[in-house]
């Protein structure tokens, strides 16, 4: 092999070596920057997640059949129909 | 000239030359021991100081299902919650500011610095300061920045309904583990199995890499059979009764007739699932499904049903109830008037004791213990719930006429409200007995256990007991309903109490085409009107219209003959 084959061969593999560990470095910090997205997302799905559950058990506290009956009562003055208001229809 | 060359100028004792040998070789000698000991023998030690450093185990919260009626309304559902915990000796130096964390976490002063001190004395790691915390307490403790002080996520569970669905739902204690009921029963499928990650941290704390991670299972959720808003009706309704009369306390049973889904199951006295200071054992009990009943009256058609099936008795057989009792061994059953001739259905219109007794000493011995066995009496239902009881029959083989004829008219037998309720849905059904389904996707089982004739031809007769029998007090304007009541003395010490009642009340409506089945039981209703016809009877009525108004059935009976017939008022509700 001649002496200048060997130089340029030396050369490549020389910037080979240089560029995968600048690869090396580029990738370790997209993987932890990618990392720290996918922790924010997580805290975000669980802080709606959380969130949800609490507006379900508002939303189910404000509906229970006690609460509305109540309100029909005394707000708006409804009551259950007495055999009395029952009107029928005979086909 | 070489030989020259090579010759020392002075020769080296040997002496110096092993002490320099000896010196290199100790100190050599030192540098292996200690490699070992820090690589091989201390190993674990250091590498444990170094991951402390460095590597984090976080878990990874898991949710408890949600439990939902069967529209998919939420009665349990469980929120984080921040609790705060202490590392005693850390906190102890600290030298807090009792006072102000004490009145933040709603404990005294005093109380708090003891604790923490006793517990920083036995040399505790770790001891919990407040539990399930307001937002606003865990925001004043946060802003304390005090060392050893740390927060972590807990599951407060909440009940939206209270007390209406406290007895089937049941409790989870404060480490959110089903302690009662339907939590108790379903805890496995329920909890959530809290996963782990083991993280890589930098020195200033942020996560870096994760290096392994046992995924959470978050637990699954329940949809129940349970109809909310007719739970909320049963309990409003029982609960007037109840404290309208009196009473000790009382049950109401709701089943979709046919496949016997629970649509209501309630009890008095109730508790608030939501605040443990209050919870009173007694109170927790689940009575329909726990608590046995005599049923008294409430067996006579099964009795019929026994008549029926041996083929020795047509429906319009008659039978001689005079002269108003009748004597068997040493003991007398008595009418409450002598009826004279009556009929099968005549028997349980009048609910005349004699007339059953009558029938049933005249069948084989077996074969009404046989029908109150196949409706499903004397053992376990398969409701899944936890302290479910079996009930009592007399043995099989019981000869005893006494023993007989009691058990014809519901003595000297046991039952729960949630079998009572299950029977006559096999005669609400053609003679199938079903298991009972809480949960919605639980399969649905059902057996032949009577013929379909003979649960019809009972069926109608219940009808006339309600049209003008002993439950009038059961109508329900526009519908067709077939029911039973039942009075029984309760027995305690020393035999029956005079004084002491139990009226219940069975039965099923629409006629025509059954819908739901109800069993009530009041206990001990105080003052003169104690009967079944006078308190049960009528508490069914009002769960029995509400429920036929909240699930939108539609009328089957002739209109009131002095009703305006103007509009149809039958509202269809959320089916």
């Amino acid at each position: 092999m001649r002496l200048s084959t060997q130089l340029t061969l030396l050369a490549v593999l020389v910037s080979l070596a240089l560029s995968t560990a600048v690869g090396r470095v580029l990738s370790a910090d997209a993987n932890r920057r990618a990392y720290a997205e996918l922790r924010t997302l997580e805290r975000d799905r669980d802080a709606l997640q959380t969130n949800w559950r609490k507006l379900l058990l508002e939303e189910g506290m404000l509906s229970t059949p006690d609460r509305v009956k109540r309100i029909a009562n005394e707000q708006l003055h409804l009551r259950s129909p007495v055999p009395a208001d029952v009107h029928w229809v005979v086909q | 000239m070489s030989a020259r060359r090579a010759q020392p100028a002075r020769p080296v004792p040997v002496w110096r030359l092993a002490v320099a040998l000896t010196v290199f070789a100790a100190a050599a000698g030192a540098v292996a021991v200690r490699l070992v000991d820090l690589q091989v023998v201390n190993r674990d030690f250091y590498q444990r100081h170094g991951d402390a450093r460095a590597l984090r185990t976080q878990t990874i919260a898991a949710h408890r299902g949600i439990i939902s009626d069967r529209h998919g309304a939420p009665l349990a559902v469980s929120v984080p919650m921040v609790s705060v915990w202490a590392h005693p000796p850390t906190l102890a130096q600290a030298s807090a500011d009792w006072a102000t964390l004490g009145a933040s976490l709603g404990v005294s002063a005093d109380r708090l610095a003891q604790r923490v001190a006793r517990a920083a004395d036995t040399g505790k790691e770790f001891v919990y300061l407040g539990r399930h915390l307001t937002p606003e307490q865990a925001s004043a403790v946060q802003a304390l920045r005090l060392d050893g002080l740390y927060e972590t996520t807990e599951y407060r569970r909440f009940y939206p309904d209270g007390e209406v669905t406290g007895h089937l739902l049941g409790f989870t204690n404060i480490d959110d583990q089903g302690l009662e009921g339907l939590e108790l029963a379903y805890d496995g499928h329920l909890q959530g199995v809290p996963g782990k990650k083991w993280v890589l941290r930098s020195r200033t704390g942020e996560t870096i890499r994760e290096l392994h991670q046992a995924a959470a299972s978050p637990g699954g959720d329940l949809r129940l059979t349970l109809d909310a808003r007719v739970q909320s009706m049963a309990y409003r309704e029982l609960k007037a009764v109840v404290r309208a009369t009196g009473a000790r306390g009382g049950s109401a049973v709701v089943l979709k007739a046919g496949t016997a889904d629970v649509l209501a199951l309630v009890n008095q006295p109730a508790f608030n699932p939501n605040n443990r200071e209050t919870m009173q054992p007694q109170n927790v009990r689940n009575r329909a499904v726990t608590d046995l009943i005599e049923p008294g009256s409430t067996l006579k058609p099964f009795s019929i049903a026994a008549a029926l099936e041996s083929g020795a008795y047509r429906p319009d057989s008659k039978v001689d109830t005079a002269p108003g009792l009748i004597r068997v061994g040493a003991k007398t059953f008595r009418d409450y008037r002598n009826y004279q001739q009556l009929d099968l259905a005549g028997i349980l219109a009048k609910s005349s004791n004699v007339g059953v007794v009558r029938v049933a000493l005249s069948l084989e011995p077996g074969e009404v213990r046989s029908v109150l066995q196949r409706v499903g009496f004397g053992r376990p239902v398969g409701s899944g719930m936890p302290g479910e009881a079996g009930g009592f029959l007399p043995p099989e083989g019981t000869e005893d006429p006494i023993a007989r004829a009691t058990m014809a008219f519901g003595y000297g037998v046991s039952v729960t409200p949630l079998q009572l309720a299950l029977a006559y849905n096999v005669l609400a059904s053609e003679g199938q007995l079903a298991v009972p389904r809480v949960v919605a996707d639980e399969p649905i089982i059902r057996e032949q256990v009577l013929a379909p004739e003979v649960a019809n031809a009972v069926a109608q007769m219940l009808e006339t007991v309600v049209a003008h029998g002993t439950a009038t007090g059961a109508q329900v304007p526009g519908y067709r309903v077939a029911g039973k009541t039942g009075t029984a003395h309760i027995s305690g010490e020393g035999g029956y109490q005079n004084s002491q009642y139990r009226a219940v009340f069975a039965g099923f409506l629409p006629a025509s085409s059954p819908e739901v089945v109800i069993a009530v039981v009041v206990d001990q209703p105080q003052g003169e009107r104690y009967s079944g016809g006078a308190v049960a009877a009528p508490l069914f009525a009002r769960i029995a219209g509400g429920t036929m108004r909240l699930l939108g059935v539609p009328a089957d009976a002739a209109p009131p003959p002095s009703g305006e017939r103007a509009s149809l008022w039958a509202t269809r509700g959320r089916q």
